[in-house]
């Protein structure tokens, strides 16, 4: 938590709103403290890879000026938020940070997320760091900063929605946008001690988002909490003509349901999969089991489930993600093997050991994983699981390996890549280290709400995602 | 999956870089997959589900970026 003396800004967005609407401070002042906050920091934990500091203060001017005028956006009106940089914003390039993606790829225009986040009022402060291509592990030999965990700066901060999770937990924006195929909301998110809201597939669009594998690829939120993660959602949801697979219903109000309480709702506790595996951190299972205690005093009910064709439906994943994303970059590979990241060509590689009817299949095994899994969504509205095995790694055990299959095997969020479904992930506790770990639960596909309520409520009960990490002011983790 | 069989299917899609270090990994990645990917073929549930792949008769309203 913070030091009482600290005369920090808001701590969360929601909090910032209310601020704002109080007028107990500015858009500008808010600007102004996560300005400097990446002053002070970003220079060791490579967070942005282009800010637009003057953008962003006409558009924080503007919101002001909005306010007081009585136009009033929103949620997210005057609050500072970052974009991950493959995702198009009209202020510069994206680089998708990559010595390989086509300079003018998106230049100059707004993804259909972005053009929505500034209808919503939202101040862009800049573009922040991934992993190349939204995959693989950093790579020091190349141009472009080394995304460092705020909780402890010799650690990885997960990805590839790297730059996103640090951002947020060290307070140089309240929220931003990431991007999940794999886990790339969620592994920042819990590693770096913030939330993090993987919509359902076709919920949010992704045009203008540049491709890691079409049919797996989700944008969403990180934040500090689950309720600005669905105020964030709120903003970005819903249909666009430029993605086809966005999904036409109407986008529900998502924090509509946020009272609290879990009364009446039924929650699945999947420890099969999750627990009791190599390489497990010692305090899990146990932040684990008190994270459930929370969840049951607010009124839920937990029974003990197992999701159908796990390790089948990882499988049907791999064989999906790389075999999509080899096929968009294989040109580029022919010629261009050395300028990619050491971690990024190796897994793209990978997909000439794939087969077609080994990429059908696939296809197969996710309709069927759908098919069981909506059965064991008759009995229960939410599964709940750790988000990962252990805290974030070292960069000393990045190094140590080329592509570190043990880090890939401590994180649990692709089954939901694979069926669609969306998944949150909460701050549920902290390795004896110091280093966060979390809560995941997934839910129905479409039923966001519910998983902000659900977050909302361990919220209410709880303060890990408030605690800030000593570098930027926080006294303890 | 043979370093052999690798090496053909590299040189097949026209990657001739990776290296004999990088060639390993992708084979050590390739094994935590591979009972996996067999399982795929194997479930006889998985033989006549609809794939999770659909085709529309018609093109995107509109693109990005516009014209």
């Amino acid at each position: 938590m913070r030091s009482t003396t600290d005369q920090s800004p808001p701590p969360t967005l929601t909090d910032a709103a209310a601020a704002l609407r109080a007028g107990e401070t500015t858009a500008v002042e808010l600007l102004a403290a996560a300005t400097a906050r990446a002053d002070a920091h970003d220079a060791e934990l490579g967070v942005y890879l282009a800010r637009f500091d003057d953008a962003a203060l006409a558009a924080a001017e503007r919101a002001d000026a909005e306010l007081a005028a009585g136009t009033d956006r929103g949620p997210l009106h005057g609050i500072p938020i970052g974009v991950k940089d493959i995702v198009a914003a009209r202020e510069g390039r994206t680089t998708a940070q990559s010595l390989v993606l086509d300079d003018d790829w998106g230049f100059g225009v707004d993804a259909p997320v972005v053009a929505r986040l500034r209808d919503a009022g939202a101040v862009i402060t800049g573009k922040v760091t991934t992993m190349e291509f939204a995959c693989g592990f950093p790579d020091a030999d190349k141009p472009f900063p080394l995304p460092r965990n705020p909780w402890d700066v010799d650690a990885w901060t997960g990805g590839s929605s790297s730059g996103t999770g640090a951002g947020v937990a060290a307070e140089m924006f309240y929220a931003g946008i990431g991007t999940d195929t794999g886990g790339s909301i969620r592994i920042p998110a819990a590693f770096c001690g913030v939330s993090g809201l993987m919509p359902t597939y076709g919920r949010v669009p992704k045009s203008g988002v540049v491709t890691l594998s079409w049919s797996l690829d989700h944008v969403g939120p990180l934040a500090r909490s689950a309720r600005d993660c669905g105020a964030f959602l709120q903003a970005i949801a819903g249909c666009d003509a430029t993605d086809p697979f966005t999904d036409e219903r109407p986008v529900p109000d998502f924090l509509a349901e946020a009272d609290g309480s879990l009364a009446g709702v039924r929650i699945g506790v999947e420890r099969a999969n999750h627990l009791d595996r190599d390489g497990e951190d010692p305090a899990v299972a146990g932040a684990f089991e008190d994270a459930l205690a929370v969840l049951a005093e607010r009124g839920a009910t937990l029974v003990d489930v197992v999701i159908p064709h796990y390790r089948e439906t990882l499988a049907a994943l791999w064989v999906t993600q790389v075999s999509e994303a080899l096929a968009y970059h294989r040109r580029d590979l022919q010629t261009r093997w050395d300028d990619y990241f050491a971690s990024a060509r190796v897994l793209l590689g990978c997909g000439v050991l794939l087969s077609g009817h080994d990429y059908v299949q696939a296809q197969r095994m996710r309709r069927l994983a759908q098919r069981h899994l909506a059965g064991l969504f008759a009995t229960v509205d939410l599964v709940a699981t750790p988000a990962a095995s252990a805290g974030a790694p070292t960069y000393a055990e990045l190094d140590a390996a080329g592509v570190p299959i043990s880090v890939l095997e401590r994180v649990h969020t692709g089954y939901w890549d694979a069926v669609g479904n969306p998944a949150l992930v909460v701050p549920m506790g902290f390795t004896a280290g110091g280093l966060p770990l979390s809560l995941q639960l997934a839910a129905r596909p479409f039923e966001e709400a519910l998983l902000v309520r659900a977050g909302d409520a361990y919220q209410r009960a709880t303060d890990w995602h408030l605690r800030v990490p000593p570098l930027v002011g926080g006294v303890t983790a | 999956m043979s370093p052999a069989l690798l090496d053909a299917l590299l040189a097949a899609a026209g990657l001739d870089d990776p290296s004999p270090q990088e060639r390993a990994e992708m084979l050590a990645l390739h094994a935590t997959f591979e009972d996996g990917i067999a399982a795929l073929h194997a479930l006889p549930e998985c033989r006549d589900e609809v794939p999770a792949l659909v085709f529309r008769a018609q093109p995107p309203l509109d693109v990005w970026p516009a014209d």
